[in-house]
């Protein structure tokens, strides 16, 4: 039994060690507003848009994962797949702007 | 030549991003598909390897349909075939089975692995057979941390049997109740862009009233291989140890568990 109990504490000490560790989606600040020359608010709402219309069909990609002509140009490709009209595809672009992978 | 570069370079990242999240067998990731998604999966587990022979090949056809509200649905028509080495009246004897049942699946995501700091899901499913019914809960953690996905569950899953026992010239029936308590974790590396290598682990338990019965822990290597449309998932997990008294548990227990799934995207 001592074997179990030391396996689930293990299960249940690596879950703590993820959960302290791990890094969620940037919240947009004042400094992230003024970078990208909108308001806080409005970058929630590109994170909310983001978060709600993308993740159910793959895992969500962190803007520093591609760079802005990357981004620009897998855009309009999933704004067809994810249903969401112009007005939602550019709050999602600026949410991502603020912390694009540097280069072309 | 600038131009088909390109071309090129999208094509690589709108594959990334379609990519599949799905990236082991056993463990559950807390992902749930798009309003009005679906999807086929084909489900294939192979155990053995138990002291009386035993075998079981289990297949299961899934179909799985997002219905917005990150709440998910899926309909299973499961098929089982084992065989084993009993004994009757002191003989041995080689006694094969054939089991068919139904089960319905809802799975409600709460937070996503990689918006948040972790991901997290419920899981229900029931399962309809002649004579059994069973009902399986599943609380699922997961998280995405570069090109490393861990996921952990919390498995309960209840069973009542029926059983038959001759008295006299008729059959008697009563039901009887099983629980096991099963955990599960994997880890996964993104090898490339389609590839994922890692592991998976699970610790199985089965529980009468407060006494554990059996605990046995299962760990092998997971690979998962997804491009546009579809994924193809392999587990092969052996028995690592009986997690109460060492050795393996060979009686109650499979020396292998080796699942496929494939599912394709429509």
């Amino acid at each position: 039994m001592n074997s179990r109990r030391y396996f689930t504490g293990s299960f249940l000490l690596l879950i703590s060690l993820i959960v302290s560790c791990a890094p969620a989606l940037y919240i947009p600040t004042l400094a992230d507003a003024q970078i990208a020359g909108v308001t806080t608010e409005s970058l929630v709402t590109g994170r909310k848009v983001y978060v709600d219309n993308c993740s159910n069909c793959h895992s969500l990609y962190r803007p520093e994962h591609f760079t802005k002509n990357e981004w620009a140009k897998v855009m309009p490709v999933m704004q067809k797949k994810a249903k969401i009209d112009n007005e939602q595809r550019k709050m999602i672009v600026k949410y991502l702007s603020v912390h694009y992978k540097d280069g072309e | 030549m600038h131009k088909l570069l390109l071309l090129f370079a999208l094509i690589c990242v709108y594959a990334e991003i379609k990519a599949q999240d799905r990236v082991f067998t056993f463990t559950y990731q807390s992902g749930v598909l798009n309003k009005g998604q679906k999807e086929i999966e084909v489900w294939t587990t192979l155990s053995g390897g138990r002291n009386n022979f035993y075998k079981e090949l289990d297949h299961s056809l899934e179909f799985e349909i997002g219905l917005g509200g990150k709440l998910q649905t899926s309909f299973y028509l499961n098929y089982g075939s084992s065989s084993a080495v009993s004994e009757e009246y002191g003989i041995q004897v080689l006694n094969n089975s054939t089991d068919y049942s139904f089960s319905n699946e809802w799975k409600l995501k709460f937070t996503d692995p990689v918006a948040d700091r972790i991901g997290s899901a419920l899981y229900f499913e029931y399962s309809l057979a002649p004579t059994s019914t069973a009902f399986e809960g599943k609380f699922i953690l997961d998280k995405q941390m570069g090109k490393f996905t861990h996921a952990f569950n919390l498995v309960g899953e209840y069973e009542i049997a029926r059983q038959f026992i001759l008295d006299g010239t008729k059959l008697k029936s009563e039901n009887e109740g099983e629980f096991t308590l099963e955990l599960n974790y994997g880890l996964s590396y993104k090898i490339r862009d389609h590839l994922n290598l890692g592991v998976e682990a699970m610790s199985q338990n089965r529980i009468s009233g407060t006494i554990v019965e059996h605990s046995v822990l299962l760990m092998g290597p997971a690979l998962s291989y997804s491009t546009n449309g579809f994924w193809i998932n392999l587990t092969c997990m052996p028995q690592i140890t009986n997690l109460k008294g060492g050795g393996l548990e060979l009686n109650d227990h499979e020396r292998l568990q080796t699942r496929l799934i494939f599912s394709y995207e429509f």
